[in-house]
């Protein structure tokens, strides 16, 4: 129970506190210390006796050394280490009580001047919003809400630095670097590529698999083989021969006296597969061939059965709601050597009907985990059908899912052009005027991307630029219309008596036999003219001439030759199939990136052991070709026009790169014509945005900012709302509260990959927790501890809590058995803080400090003696005792005995946050007692909950008010916010410290309408 | 043929293509030229990295005389162990160096050391900030000699995660430089002339780089007008990176048109991938030794398999030790007796690869010697044993003419920096530093 100590209660803090101010009302009185003449002769010399010792050259202790501080409060950076400093003296904590100590009077000079520092600092400027560039997340939510491509742009880029508040947004670090403007012309080129089409529509693979029974050979009487039988539905090019798979068990053959459907493809629900995340052990594939990159829709005919675990009849199982309907997961993956690995297309959906009813999935196949190299012909995907239910345990039944048919499309375009390419060429009167109609595209393509008008100059400048692009390609164009284009057919020649491994280079040294024009590649010298002399001999011939690229791509070539075969493109070797194929068959393939338009191309060819076959095959594909031996029309005698003039939208998509790597677009905050500190309403609708969407404004916040409404603040609380209310500001949640919390330190843990599946889903926890706090408008103090958690059946089971069944995260009550309860009993916080194999009550002591109450203790020293380094033994003891140790050590109590207290209670909470009485890693029961530092004992994170609810809330809600604001503003907090965070808090409390109030106040403070 | 012009008017068609830029500049361009002959032969750089430690049984473990990765005695007369014993014929050519370990690194867990290894920078969670690696640092002065001023290859290719990191190299402002992992891609990279219209499209794509440059610049210069002090710099920092494309840019345009010495792919295995680990890593050292040979670039890392277990190469082990084995992270924490013999094993392998690369270094001619008399190879991992970040297992091999000296087994106490290494190994590349990272001086046992 929680039990304040005699020895150092809170009203002797308080006495002491007041004392010290009033200590310092007369002291300034009485001398009043003014400028740094009088830090020098006055205080320097203090600090020099009592406190350098520790913190100056010699030793600096906490990484502190007090001679190094800027005794200017504002002018300085050092303001927050004198608040330290002031703490500390005032509270008696410094100097220590076993070091000299200052007298009275010298304690009463120090003292004043402390507080009167700090009270010019808190009354100083505030730091400016400093102009700065977008991070990762940020880059890649503005070109996906732009473009309106669901693509993981920001994938490549390097990661941007944690600020000194642990967040990712602040200007100071986030540099500009030539390596990531480099990026970002890539990102933006490619970006483009996608968004604006410039070809015909695509040709798409549609499949259709109908589940049928037929006569299993050899079964038994009453069994009958399902299986999923393929069609192709037009159009078919290149589909490939759909395989069949069952990855889960036979179906078992239904007990006597239940009608066995026909038609249906039954799936019971699954138990939970040991490893890899998205994998489910009762789902059925099948295989098929897809495109690299694209839209994806997938369409299942499916409906919930009166069945559970495939046989059984239960009544009434269907009553649509998550826990007790099936869900249908719909997965994209590949095979590799560890089996398949898979990723949802899109979330499960639930299956309520009794009747047929098609559910739909879409996604982009980029984001699937389906290539396993650069061969494009074998970019083949495993679709996963499941019953994602998850029950109690594995052993439990659930409700069963029935399917009756897949249909497969991709890529997928429900409309041509597709939405990304109209969104970007406009509908307008003047579309066929290219003059006009590139100035209205830009202008209002630069309006959406810079979220703010274009300044005429600024349009004239793109302007300018794309009509130097267009001019050169329409010269390009007559030029190219002036040559008469070359013959068809390629230049043959044979050559005798080859050496070992010939090569173009050296062939082209030999004197040719013969030399024709032929119309393709020869496969057979069977009565070929020219050849079928040569049939007896060793010789080689070389195919060369020009080849026409539709499209720019990835193009992929295949050789199956018997005898050696290299295959050149533009002098590039593509493909060697020489020293395989002089023995035997041999097939190879070779990828290689083409422009439109012709190219060199060149195919030698040696003799093998075969006489009359050439080459057996050679093919290509690329984009919008599927597998296809190489047809006539596209080879030329002499290569033809090797650069192709750009079309009216690819110079556009030239120009626009150039708009997403300007600075208006990368960065945020920028030119303000006025001196005033207000900022405009466009930039408050980029502040709103960015803060509760964490990308870019959509179109009502910019007519709002155009309209001059923003600054409204009956508008502004209406937006407000309404950004919290959109699905988007989940990305707010996911950033600001695993950056506050520091969740993603998960990743770094080595953590057995057999969690992998519950891995994933604790941050969701954490991130789902915070949601339905603030969406439902809860008390924050729900943070600290809570009657309900927000779980789904993985987590449930992860921490033995029963009733949560289904599939997706719903708030679940909580009774003390459970131990659970706020963020402190989340596995994301409990694992990311501990070893990966065992908790760790220093690191999880430290992050409470640091997170939640906004006490950070000093940074460990450079080398920090590993516990046990000096005798092993120390390893076998319960943590507790190895801590004590480490504390008997001088150098490293003063630091722990204030952080250790606050990690041992969480000792009843194993590496992976699961509830424990005896360790795993020595056996013995775990100790969860702690003395607290000001002397209040505790046992068990319960009661360290409770302390926490009762003791320190007020210390939590000022340190969440001054996280947030750090966050909202993309700034870390200074002294010289102390008043707006003040304020800040006391709203946050008087509206039952509802977030979305906090939220509120944040978005109408001064600051956050400053730059 | 009637129309064979499109070869010869490459240039008129170029102009025509607004492609015309690029060519006339290269008369103008320093760095076109070939650098200045000199008599001494390029001093080059390899540093090659593995993950998870290595195994070190204990003293009085039976099979410590076997697989203790480090030999069994200090000094010139160390023995080597089954482990390192590929290495015996390079006797004269190699130090092993051991104690070793950046000390910011001695806190954090030993599986987090990758980014740091060539860098020395802080890796620690709520510090972390990187720094330039060592082939950098050295690119950064003599790059601009060689038409790659450096290359940083994986077998995973791309960056990575901040504390598992796909690549070794790090640039001033210790921001990853992707890797490259694809064998052919590589090769073509490093050795062919795209030509016809591939090239004449990368020319084309060079100039519109180029332009946009130009418009961004001026857009940027336009802002900086109407920004305060403050915000001016943060858009210095973008001007000065918009200028420092603009160089590479130039720099890439002039050695466009520089032909390549024509070099074969033959008896390289191009189409070896992961799933074929020897063929695979061996390939991989067969193309650093060529673009070492051809003067390519002189700057090399390849990280061979990064510190996460969710990578194809960590199940290196299992294709070629067993297929009954474990990854290679499962492999170095050693469960059961026979645990040391197995990692030991594969600890084995790794070595005979570096020795197949040795050997073929030292059997390349160069000037007054082989190719290894002029080239440093760095080869180690950031963790000795378990998650370990202390005491890394390295061996410094090569460079005997660029005045590096050989033959022994040097164990450095704790107070040794690892950067104390780095610092030697540059001044012996030819680009000293006073001092790198936390060095607090250099290793005169190596030179």
């Amino acid at each position: 129970m929680i039990k304040p100590s005699p020895r150092n209660s809170l009203s002797d803090l308080l006495l002491q506190i007041a004392l010290a101010v009033f200590i310092s009302v007369t002291a300034n009185a009485a001398q009043p210390v003014e400028d740094s003449t009088s830090y020098q002769k006055q205080i320097l010399p203090l600090l020099t006796s009592y406190c350098l010792p520790c913190h100056g050259p010699e030793k600096a202790k906490g990484s502190l050394r007090i001679d190094r501080l800027n005794p200017d409060p504002v002018g300085g950076p050092d303001a927050s280490h004198w608040q330290d400093i002031s703490d500390e003296l005032h509270a008696g904590r410094m100097p220590p009580k076993d070091q000299r100590q200052p007298g009275p009077d010298e304690r009463r000079v120090l003292s004043a001047w402390l507080v009167e520092t700090m009270a010019k600092a808190r009354k100083g400027v505030a730091k400016p919003i400093l102009l700065r560039r977008l991070n990762r997340q940020e880059y890649g939510n503005t070109l996906r809400d732009l473009l309106g491509l669901d693509l993981p742009f920001e994938q490549d880029l390097p990661p941007d630095g944690l600020s000194e508040e642990g967040f990712r947004n602040d200007s100071s670090c986030l540099t500009v670097s030539s390596m990531i403007l480099e990026y970002y012309q890539k990102i933006a080129a490619a970006a483009l590529d996608k968004a604006i089409v410039t070809s015909p529509r695509p040709l798409a693979n549609r499949v259709r698999w109908t589940v049928k029974e037929t006569e299993k050979k050899g079964a038994k009487k009453d069994e009958k083989k399902v299986e999923l039988l393929p069609e192709h539905l037009p159009p078919q090019d290149g589909v490939d021969q759909a395989k069949f798979r069952l990855d889960g068990a036979e179906i078992p053959a239904p007990p006597k006296g239940v009608a066995i459907p026909t038609d249906h493809f039954l799936l019971p629900t699954g138990k939970l597969a040991g490893t890899g995340s998205q994998r489910f052990d009762r789902a059925t594939s099948v295989q098929v061939r897809c495109p690299s990159e694209g839209p994806v829709r997938i369409r299942v005919s499916a409906r919930a059965t009166m069945t559970i675990g495939g046989g059984a009849t239960a009544a009434e199982t269907v009553s649509g709601t998550n826990q007790d309907s099936p869900w249908l997961a719909v997965s994209i993956g590949r095979d590799n050597t560890y089996g398949p690995t898979y990723q949802l297309l899109s979330q499960p959906l639930p299956v309520s009907g009794l009747d047929q009813q098609i559910y739909e999935f879409t996604g982009r196949l980029e984001n699937m985990p389906i290539q396993l190299n650069d061969k494009l012909s074998e970019t083949k995907m495993r679709l996963q059908m499941a019953n994602a239910f998850i029950g109690p345990d594995d052993k439990t039944p659930g409700p069963d899912l029935r399917i009756d048919q897949i249909e497969y499309e991709a890529p997928y375009y429900a409309t041509w052009p597709p939405e990304s390419h109209r969104a970007i060429f406009i509908d307008s009167p003047n579309r066929e005027n290219h003059d006009i109609y590139a100035r209205e595209v830009l202008e209002r393509f630069m309006a959406r991307a810079w979220r703010r008008p274009p300044s005429p100059v600024e349009v004239d400048r793109y302007y300018s630029h794309w009509k130097r692009l267009w001019a050169e390609s329409q010269t390009l164009a007559s030029e190219v219309a002036k040559h008469p284009p070359s013959a068809a057919g390629m230049k043959m020649t044979v050559y005798d008596q080859i050496p070992a491994n010939a090569t173009l280079q050296t062939l082209h040294a030999l004197k040719p036999v013969g030399e024709t024009v032929v119309p393709n590649i020869q496969t057979s010298w069977w009565n070929h003219p020219v050849l079928a002399p040569y049939q007896k001999k060793d010789i080689a011939v070389c195919y060369s001439g020009g080849i026409t690229v539709p499209r720019k791509g990835k193009y992929q070539f295949t050789i199956e030759s018997c005898g050696g075969s290299r295959l050149y493109l533009d002098g590039q070797e593509i493909i060697d199939n020489d020293a395989a194929a002089m023995q035997h068959d041999s097939r190879k393939s070779g990828t290689v990136q083409l422009s439109a338009g012709s190219h060199a191309f060149a195919l030698c060819y040696r003799k093998g052991p075969t006489p009359r076959v050439l080459l057996r095959q050679i093919s290509w594909e690329g984009p919008g070709i599927d597998p296809t031996s190489l047809p006539n029309e596209s080879f030329t005698v002499e290569p033809g026009p090797p650069v192709l003039p750009l079309s009216f939208e690819e110079t556009i998509r030239e120009t626009l790169t150039a708009v997403l790597t300007a600075p208006p677009f990368l960065f945020l905050l920028e030119e303000n014509k006025t001196t005033s500190r207000d900022i405009s309403d466009h930039q408050l609708a980029s502040r709103l945005s960015y803060f509760l969407w964490n990308g870019p404004p959509d179109e009502e916040l910019l007519q709002l900012a155009a309209a001059g409404k923003l600054h409204d603040k009956a508008v502004m609380m209406a937006q407000v709302d309404r950004l919290l209310a959109d699905e988007r500001a989940w990305r707010f949640i996911t950033s600001f509260v695993n950056e506050w919390l520091e969740l993603d330190a998960i990743d770094s843990r080595m953590i057995n990959p057999v969690f992998l599946d519950v891995l994933d889903r604790m941050r969701e926890e954490t991130n789902r927790f915070f949601h339905e706090i603030l969406i439902c408008d809860l008390s924050a103090l729900n943070l600290l501890d809570s009657q309900f958690a927000m779980l789904d059946p993985l987590m449930a089971r992860h921490y033995g809590i029963a009733g949560v069944t289904g599939y997706g995260f719903r708030r679940a009550a909580l009774t003390a058995k459970d131990h659970r309860g706020g963020i402190l009993t989340q596995a994301s916080v409990l694992a990311g803080n501990s070893t990966g194999r065992d908790s760790h009550p220093v690191k999880r002591g430290s992050w409470l400090l640091r997170r939640l109450l906004d006490d950070p203790p000093p940074p460990p020293p450079p080398v920090v003696p590993e516990i046990g380094a000096d005798d092993p033994k120390i390893l076998k003891l319960p943590w507790k005792q190895q801590l004590q140790h480490h504390r008997s050590n001088p150098a490293c109590a003063s630091c722990h005995q204030a952080i250790d207290p606050w990690g041992l209670p969480f000792e009843n909470y194993d590496a992976l946050g699961i509830w424990r009485t005896k360790s795993q890693v020595n056996n013995l029961p775990v100790e969860a007692r702690s003395d607290l530092p000001d002397g209040t004992a505790i046992e068990g994170l319960a009661e360290l909950r409770s302390y926490l609810v009762t003791m320190k809330s007020d210390r939590f809600f000022r340190a969440l008010t001054r996280k947030l604001l750090a966050y909202a503003l993309g700034r870390s907090t200074s002294l010289a916010d102390t008043e707006v965070i003040d304020g800040l808090t006391a709203t946050f409390s008087a509206d039952d410290h509802r977030l979305r109030s906090l939220i509120k106040a944040i978005v109408t403070c001064r600051p956050f309408h400053e730059k | 043929m009637s129309n064979s012009s499109w070869r010869l008017d490459r240039r008129t068609f170029l102009r025509s293509a607004g492609v015309a830029l690029a060519l006339p500049l290269l008369d103008c361009m320093g760095w076109a030229e070939e650098p200045a002959k000199s008599t001494s032969r390029p001093r080059r750089l390899c540093s090659i990295f593995f993950p998870f430690g290595v195994c070190l049984p204990p003293e009085n473990h039976a099979e410590y005389k076997n697989w203790n990765w480090f030999p069994l005695n200090e000094g010139r007369d160390y023995r080597l162990t089954q482990t390192l014993d590929p290495l015996e014929p390079f006797r004269s050519e190699i130090s092993i160096l051991g104690g070793l370990s950046h000390p910011k690194g001695r806190s954090v867990h030993g599986h987090d050391i990758s980014p740091i290894f060539l860098t020395g920078g802080d890796p620690r969670n709520s510090t972390f900030s990187n720094s330039i690696s060592i082939d950098q640092q050295a690119a950064e002065t003599l790059g601009w000699q060689t038409r790659m001023p450096s290359l940083a290859l994986s077998s995973m290719g791309g960056i990575g995660i901040r504390a598992k990191p796909h690549t070794l190299s790090f640039n001033r402002r210790g921001d990853p430089i992707p890797s490259e992992s694809s064998l052919r891609l590589i090769f073509n990279r490093l050795f062919s002339d795209s030509q016809g219209a591939n090239r004449l499209e990368s020319a084309r794509r060079l100039d519109h780089q180029r332009r946009v440059v130009d418009v961004v610049l001026d857009q940027a210069k336009d802002l900086r007008r109407q920004l305060g002090p403050a915000d001016q710099r943060k858009i210095d920092e973008y001007l000065q990176s918009v200028n420092e494309i603009e160089g590479r840019l130039e720099r890439s345009a002039a050695w466009q048109d520089k032909p390549r010495d024509p070099v074969s792919a033959d008896g390289l295995d191009l189409d070896a991938h992961l799933e074929t680990p020897e063929q695979y890593v061996r390939t991989m050292y067969d193309l650093i030794a060529l673009a070492f040979r051809t003067d390519t670039t002189r700057y090399i890392t390849y990280m061979i398999h990064a510190e996460t277990e969710t990578n194809l190469a960590n199940s290196f082990p299992k294709l070629v030790l067993d297929p009954k084995s474990v990854g290679h992270h499962d492999l170095s924490h050693i469960r059961d007796p026979t645990g040391y013999v197995m990692f030991g094993r594969y600890d084995r392998w790794l070595t005979q690869q570096l020795a197949y690369f040795l050997g073929k270094l030292r059997d390349t001619n160069d000037g007054d010697g082989s190719l290894l008399d002029h080239t440093m190879v760095l080869y180690g991992s950031g963790c000795s044993t378990l998650h370990n970040p202390n005491n890394y297992p390295l061996v410094l091999a090569g460079g005997s003419k660029m005045g590096l000296k050989h033959g022994a087994y040097h164990r450095f106490s704790a107070d040794v920096p690892c950067a104390n290494l780095f610092v030697t190994m540059l001044d012996r590349l030819g680009t000293p530093v006073g001092r790198f990272a936390d060095s607090t001086g250099g290793l005169p046992q190596l030179v």
